[in-house]
C-alpha cells in the first residue's frame, strides 16, 4: 500500500517546522522571522502502526505563489492525503487567506490553531468549537513549542476531510474572513509589554540604527573576545601538555620522511611540530578544526541562534533597507548576509526568499564574494592578528569595499529593478532553550560532518600534490598572475587549489610561505573572494543554474586579482594599514551615498508604465 | 504586486495603523490585525489613505 502524505502548509512564521520537529523528531532549523524554510523536508510519523510521509512546506500567504519558495507550497498541496493547516492564533484575519484557499481544494483538510498561549497574552479570545463549525474541518489549538495539542492533532487526522467551499474571488474570501472572525474572536484591550515597547524602539530609525550598531558591535566583540579566551585556554590546557606530546610520540613511531608521517604528522621545523604548519592530518588538521574554527563557531552561531529566534533579524532589515537598496536589494536581504557569516551554504539557500531572479543573482554574488564564513574568519582573524590589527582591518575594509562598488555596479549594470521590501515583522520572543541548544548542535554536527573530510581532503591533496610535483609546474606556469599581479611566491598558487575545497585549511596554508604582513593581507583577501568553497559553489549552481553561475565565477575572479593586485600595489609601500582602511571604508560609504539607488526609479517607471497600459486598455 | 499585500491582509477598505517610518525614503511600519508589516518605500508611497483618526487608526482604500 501506498504511504500516506501528510503536508503541513501556513503562512510564514506560524511555527510549522516546530509542528513538524514535534511530529516526527527530526530535526529542522526555526527561528522567530518569515522565510526560515525555504525548501521542503521529509520526515515520518506512525499514526496507529500506520507510517505517514510528513512534509514540512515553506510559508505562503497563499496558494498564488510570488516567490521560488512558495512556488514549492503551492504545487505541493494536490499531492497530498491530507493537509494540515499551521494558523498563527494571534492574527487569525491574515491566516484565514490561506485556509480559505485551502477549503475550496478538494484535499482533507484539518487546521491547527498554533500559538494560543501567545493569543492569549495579547488578548485575542477565539471560540474554538464555533470556529470548527463555521470551517467545516477539524481545528486543534496548540501550543507547538511546548507540545501541547499535538497528540490531539495526531488524533484527530482521520477526522480530516475537504472544506467543499465554494471558488471564492479575493474580495469575497475577505469579506468571508471578516464574518468569521467576527463570530469567532474576541479581543480585549491591553498595555504593551515592555517586550513590544522594545519592539518599537527597534524600528523606529531615531533608536532603531545606534540599537542596531550596538547589538551587531556587541556579537562581534561577544564571539571574537570569548573566542580568543577559549582558544586560548585549549591551547594551554590540551593542546600543547596533552596532544603535542603524543604527536611528538607518533613521530618517533612513524620516523620523520616517510610518507605517513608525512601525511598525518607533516613537516618538522628543526625538530619541533609547529600545529599551525606542520600541515599534516593530525597536525594541522586537527588543530585547524578544534583549536582555532570550532571555538568561535559555536559562539557566533549561540548569538546568531539568540538573534534568530527573539525576532530582531526583521527588524534589521527595516533599519538596513535604505542602505541594501543602493546596491539592488532590499532590507530582507540582510538576512542571507548575516546567515553568510556563519556559512555561506544556507545564506545563499535563504536568498530564496527574494522576489527576482536579478536580486538572487545579486546576493548570491556578493555573499560568495564578500562574505567571509566563520571558519574562514576565525582563521584570518587568528594569523593576521599578529602582524597587527590595522592588517585585519584593511581585509575587512577591502571586502566592504568590494561589496559596496560590486553590488552597485551590479545594479546599474543588471536589466529589471529590484521591487521595494514587503515583509512581516514578527513580535518579539523568548528564545526557547531547548530549540536554542538544538539548533546549535544541529549546525554544529553538520560542520563536522561536512567540513571535516574535505579539510582532510583538502590537506592530502596537497600532500599528494608536492610530493609528485604537480605544484611546482602550476607555481611555474601560473607564476605571472601570482609573482606579477599579487607579489607572492610562487608556491602560494598551492593555497589557491586547497581553497578551492576549504578556505580555513587554505588561509592556514600561508603560514609556512613565510609571508610579509602585506604579502600575507593579500593572500587571504584573495583567498576570500576569488572562488566559493566547494560545498558552496554546489549550492550556487542549484540555486543560480550554470549561466548564473558561470557569470557570477567570472565576477569572482576579476574581483579577487584586481582586489589582490590593489593591495599588493598599495599596503605598506604607499600607504600604511590603517590609512589603506580607513580610505577604503571611506570610499566605500561615499559611492554609497553618492551614487546608489537607481533601482528606485526604475521601480517607479515600470509601475507607472503597466499603470499607463491598464489605463489605456480601460479606454 | 496587489495580490501580494492582499494575502497579507491589505485590501481596500481595510483598517491600518502608521507604527513608523525610516527617514530617507525608507520602508514604513503599519500594523493591519494586530500583525506588522514593513513596506519598502515604493510600495508603501502606492497606497492610499483614508485618514480616520490622527492619533490612531488610518485607513486605506
Amino acid at each position: 500500500m501506498k504511504m500516506g502524505r501528510i503536508v503541513l502548509v501556513g503562512n510564514p512564521n506560524v511555527g510549522k517546522s516546530v509542528v513538524f520537529s514535534q511530529l516526527t523528531g527530526a530535526r529542522v532549523v526555526v527561528s522567530n522571522y518569515p522565510g526560515t524554510t525555504v525548501e521542503l523536508t521529509r520526515g515520518q510519523m506512525n499514526v496507529r502502526d500506520r507510517e505517514y510521509e510528513l512534509l514540512d512546506s515553506p510559508g505562503t500567504y497563499s496558494l498564488d505563489p510570488t516567490n521560488r519558495a512558495e512556488e514549492v507550497t503551492a504545487n505541493l498541496v494536490g499531492t497530498a492525503n491530507v493537509v494540515v493547516n499551521v494558523v498563527d492564533a494571534t492574527n487569525l484575519e491574515r491566516n484565514l487567506y490561506l485556509t480559505r484557499q485551502l477549503l475550496e481544494k478538494p484535499v482533507p483538510l484539518v487546521v491547527v490553531l498554533n500559538m494560543v498561549d501567545e493569543a492569549l497574552s495579547k488578548g485575542v479570545h477565539i471560540d474554538v468549537r464555533s470556529l470548527q463549525e463555521l470551517l467545516g474541518v477539524p481545528v486543534i489549538p496548540t501550543v507547538a513549542i511546548s507540545g501541547e495539542g499535538l497528540s490531539q492533532l495526531v488524533a484527530n487526522l482521520s477526522r480530516a476531510q475537504p472544506g467543499q467551499a465554494d471558488p471564492l474571488s479575493p474580495d469575497e474570501r475577505w469579506a468571508w474572513i471578516g464574518a468569521v472572525t467576527r463570530k469567532v474572536q474576541k479581543i480585549t484591550r491591553r498595555h504593551p509589554t515592555w517586550l513590544e515597547a522594545l519592539a518599537l524602539a527597534s524600528i523606529k530609525p531615531l533608536t532603531g540604527i545606534p540599537l542596531a550598531a550596538a547589538i551587531l558591535f556587541f556579537l562581534v566583540k561577544f564571539v571574537s573576545g570569548v573566542g580568543e579566551m577559549i582558544e586560548d585556554l585549549l591551547l594551554n590546557v590540551f593542546f600543547e601538555p596533552v596532544y603535542l606530546p603524543a604527536m611528538y610520540y607518533l613521530s618517533d613511531l612513524l620516523g620523520e620522511g616517510s610518507f605517513l608521517h608525512g601525511l598525518l604528522i607533516g613537516d618538522l621545523h628543526q625538530g619541533q611540530i609547529l600545529l599551525e604548519e606542520s600541515m599534516g592530518l593530525l597536525t594541522t588538521g586537527v588543530f585547524i578544526v578544534f583549536g582555532i574554527v570550532l571555538p568561535f563557531l559555536v559562539l557566533f552561531y549561540l548569538g546568531l541562534g539568540f538573534l534568530e529566534d527573539c525576532g530582531y533579524l526583521p527588524r534589521l532589515a527595516v533599519m538596513t533597507d535604505r542602505l541594501m537598496h543602493r546596491l539592488g536589494l532590499h532590507g530582507f536581504a540582510i538576512i542571507p548576509m548575516i546567515l553568510g557569516l556563519g556559512c555561506n551554504v544556507p545564506a545563499i539557500m535563504s536568498a530564496r526568499s527574494l522576489e527576482s531572479r536579478r536580486e538572487r543573482f545579486l546576493a548570491c554574488t556578493l555573499i560568495a564574494i564578500t562574505i567571509p564564513c566563520a571558519a574562514q574568519m576565525s582563521m584570518v582573524v587568528g594569523l593576521v592578528a599578529r602582524y597587527g590589527t590595522a592588517y585585519l582591518a584593511v581585509i575587512f575594509a577591502t571586502l566592504f569595499f568590494i561589496w559596496a562598488v560590486l553590488g552597485l555596479l551590479l545594479d546599474k549594470v543588471l536589466p529589471g529593478y529590484t521591487p521595494s521590501m514587503i515583509m512581516e515583522i514578527p513580535p518579539y520572543r523568548w528564545p526557547h532553550l531547548k530549540s536554542q541548544l538544538q539548533k546549535l548542535q544541529m549546525r554544529l554536527s553538520h560542520f563536522l560532518l561536512e567540513a571535516l573530510p574535505f579539510i582532510f581532503l583538502g590537506i592530502l591533496i596537497i600532500n599528494l600534490f608536492y610530493i609528485s610535483g604537480v605544484i611546482k609546474f602550476l607555481a611555474g606556469a601560473l607564476s605571472p598572475v601570482v609573482k606579477g599581479l599579487l607579489g607572492l611566491p610562487g608556491e602560494a598558487v598551492s593555497t589557491l587549489l586547497v581553497g578551492v575545497l576549504r578556505k580555513d585549511v587554505a588561509v592556514a596554508m600561508l603560514v609556512p610561505l613565510g609571508l610579509t604582513a602585506s604579502q600575507f593581507v593579500t593572500g587571504a583577501t584573495v583567498l576570500a573572494t576569488y572562488f566559493p568553497c566547494a560545498a558552496t559553489f554546489i549550492i550556487l549552481y542549484k540555486e543560480l543554474g550554470a549561466r548564473d553561475l558561470l557569470a557570477s565565477v567570472f565576477l569572482m575572479i576579476i574581483t579577487s586579482l584586481s582586489a589582490g593586485t590593489m593591495i599588493n600595489l598599495l599596503l605598506d609601500t604607499v600607504l600604511p594599514p590603517a590609512l589603506l582602511a580607513l580610505l577604503l571604508v571611506g570610499l566605500g560609504i561615499m559611492i554609497i551615498v553618492f551614487f546608489g539607488g537607481t533601482s528606485d526609479r526604475r521601480e517607479d517607471l515600470a509601475i507607472s508604465k503597466s499603470n499607463i497600459s491598464t489605463w489605456k486598455r480601460g479606454i | 504586486m496587489t495580490a501580494r499585500l492582499q494575502s497579507l491582509g491589505l485590501y481596500p477598505g481595510q483598517k491600518i495603523t502608521k507604527i513608523s517610518s525610516v527617514f530617507q525614503k525608507g520602508p514604513v511600519v503599519i500594523e493591519v490585525n494586530r500583525s506588522q508589516v514593513a513596506l519598502g518605500y515604493g510600495r508603501a508611497s502606492r497606497i492610499y489613505i483614508e485618514l480616520v483618526r490622527q492619533t490612531g487608526d488610518r485607513q486605506d482604500s
